[in-house]
């Protein structure tokens, strides 16, 4: 299995200057598709899935591999490498942006810059450092996870509309969106929400911009200022854009952004 | 009271079910009574939060991530499982749906929301899934277990060979040395006894065998079977010297198959018909090659095998009625059906007022 079939790689775009796309715990690489058009004309844009969303290889998924998040990172480098890329800029959702962050301090000679849409070190406050979610909160997710009541309709969709004779109807249930697997969904989001990586953002170079949305409940702006302040060559912006997903509510706003700090 | 059962606020408000719209950036412009009273707060306090405040930690964390892009891509949702966050930290397990509302340029107005609630259906829900682990849980023990059952099969009949060969050879000593009658007689008991068993032992080794090892193994040699057949049909006529066998064998070239096990699985067919079928009938023994295939079928008369008994005929330990019989464990027709699979082949049976037929049909090795 090729690394660019494993991740679903879909390179477009007009432009030599690679621009690598990589999407957040929820979704897969359409969170790009109001995004991308601004920049195909000028870059040679690189869109994935990561393993075990979208139409990655399942059969791909370790879960010992995924169980941290370097697993992920691991992937990122391997994917450049496929594709000889130099001077990457990554952009990066959520907890991909941490992935972002580890795989450039690996390979600091592969990338130029990175942009971080809603990252966060780390979800659980402990001590001084506030991460949004109490540590009793987080295993509540996590909890609601494993007893699989969160997208139970979707999961059980498959099953139920399993009757080859209404094919058409279990096609029209299942969104082509936001397809994930609801085994790897739940370990991914136990990876994701349990991930602590304040320990090796300071030692960061790559020129980072952070894009901090207001009422963000996943990555609210004080895990933004924090980042920023143990980062040392990142610039921040505060959008007017709320919520978490900003490339999908508020992509002028997002595309402006990533502009001007290219 | 007309007026009530007209008026649309009322039914808006006290509707069975809560009622949300939100606008572009997730926040809630209005919400119904209900809405309010399941959260337990007022409809205008509602107003101005965002909907995933009123969730559950990993329905925030499912809305933010996953609904809120559907609904920006697809338009909507539909039947999503959320629980409420209720003022006094209860949870109220709720369905809800949504779509965005759009211009006609596509763009999003606001975003409505039906929410039900399913109390009910989550707990049946989670009767499911219990009943779901515990029957798994269960299942996985029993085939433990049953493996370790026929584990001690093969060890037990492994076992037992040995001191029974003392047996066989210290009975086969004293018939040699024996003078008076009754000894001779006793012992020739002693023999055929320690036989039968001996032959009880190998049919639960096969038995064993097949189970833990994943069928049945089989060396198959081109073989000229017509000679083969007729030994075994010749040692039945001695152990049954008064009934009439016949016998019509059509075997133009050799045969692919493991020598001793078709003469095991014909002795296991032919002992059945003849210990089972009437006795002032013949038993029929035939044997054809034709197109490649090869058919071996033993047919006796008598009284047609009942339905019920028919579909399990070829399980293991089954034995006519439920009672333990002279005639074996019951392994039989299970071993002759095993080695009809471990040639490619089936063995199937008819049974009918004018006759029992068994037969044994087996492709060409391909």
């Amino acid at each position: 299995m090729s690394v660019l079939k494993r991740n679903n790689v879909v390179v477009c775009g007009n432009g030599s200057v690679p621009m690598l796309f990589a999407h957040g715990f929820g979704c897969d690489q359409h969170m790009w598709r109001l995004v991308i058009p601004a920049f195909e004309k000028d870059y040679k844009i690189i869109l994935f899935d990561h393993v075990g969303a979208g139409n990655s290889d399942l059969k791909a998924y370790d879960p010992d591999k995924y169980g941290s998040l370097e697993g992920y990172a691991d992937d990122i480098l391997e994917i450049i490498r496929e594709l000889g890329l130099q001077d990457v800029i990554f952009v990066g959702h959520s907890v991909a942006a941490m992935m972002g962050i580890m795989a450039a301090r690996h390979a600091p000679d592969l990338f130029s810059k990175l942009i971080l849409v809603g990252p966060s070190p780390s979800y659980i406050n402990d001590g001084n450092y506030i991460g949004g979610f109490e540590k009793d909160q987080i295993e509540e997710l996590l909890e609601s996870l494993d007893s699989n009541h969160l997208g139970w309709s979707m999961a059980m969709a498959p099953v139920i509309m399993g009757n080859p004779g209404r094919k058409e109807l279990g096609e029209e249930l299942a969104n082509s969106f936001c397809r994930t697997d609801p085994a790897i969904a739940r370990q991914f989001a136990r990876t994701t929400f349990l991930s602590d990586t304040r320990d090796i953002i300071s030692s960061l170079q790559t020129p980072s911009l952070i894009l901090q949305c207001a009422d963000d409940v996943i990555a609210p702006r004080v895990v933004g200022e924090y980042l920023h302040a143990a980062m040392l060559a990142s610039k921040i912006v505060f959008m007017k854009a709320t919520g978490h997903c900003p490339n999908l509510s508020a992509p002028e706003e997002t595309i402006e952004a990533i502009k001007a700090f290219l | 009271m007309a007026d009530i059962q007209h008026d649309f606020e009322d039914f808006f408000n006290n509707a069975l079910c809560g009622y949300l719209t939100v606008d572009t950036n997730g926040k809630i412009l209005e919400a119904n009574n209900r809405m309010a009273l399941w959260i337990g707060c007022t409809a205008a306090e509602l107003a101005g939060k965002r909907f995933s405040d009123l969730l559950s930690t990993g329905g925030k964390i499912y809305y933010e991530t996953h609904l809120w892009p559907l609904l920006r891509m697809q338009g909507f949702f539909d039947e999503v499982a959320l629980e409420l966050a209720c003022i006094n930290n209860e949870r109220l397990p709720v369905l809800a749906n949504a779509y965005e509302r759009r211009d006609r340029d596509g763009r999003p107005l606001f975003v409505r929301l039906t929410v039900f609630k399913a109390t009910d259906r989550r707990l049946y829900e989670q009767n499911l899934r219990i009943e779901k682990t515990k029957a798994e849980t269960k299942l996985t023990d029993e085939q433990t277990i049953s493996a370790l059952r026929e584990q001690f099969i093969a060890v037990l009949g492994h076992d037992l060979r040995n001191p029974l060969s003392s047996i066989i050879a210290g009975a086969s000593i004293l018939s040699a040395t024996a003078q008076a009658e009754p000894e001779k007689k006793i012992v020739s008991i002693m023999q055929n006894s320690a036989r039968r068993m001996a032959g009880m032992i190998e049919d639960i080794m096969d038995f064993a065998r097949g189970r833990l090892g994943g069928g049945m193994p089989v060396n198959r040699q081109p073989t000229e079977t017509g000679p083969v057949l007729l030994h075994v049909v010749n040692e039945l006529r001695s152990s049954f010297p008064d009934r009439i066998i016949h016998t019509e064998f059509n075997i133009t070239e050799p045969v692919n198959c493991d020598v001793p096990r078709i003469s095991q699985l014909l002795s296991n067919l032919l002992a059945n018909a003849l210990t089972h079928g009437s006795a002032d009938a013949p038993v029929f023994v035939r044997a054809f090659h034709q197109d490649g295939f090869f058919e071996l079928s033993v047919s006796n008369s008598g009284k047609p095998i009942p339905l019920a008994a028919l579909e399990k005929i070829f399980h293991p330990f089954t034995r006519e009625g439920s009672q333990p019989s002279q005639n074996g464990l019951g392994l039989g027709l299970y071993i002759a059906s095993q080695i009809a699979l471990a040639h490619q082949g089936e063995l199937t049976v008819l049974s009918d007022e004018q006759e029992t037929r068994f037969t044994f049909r087996m492709p060409p090795l391909t």
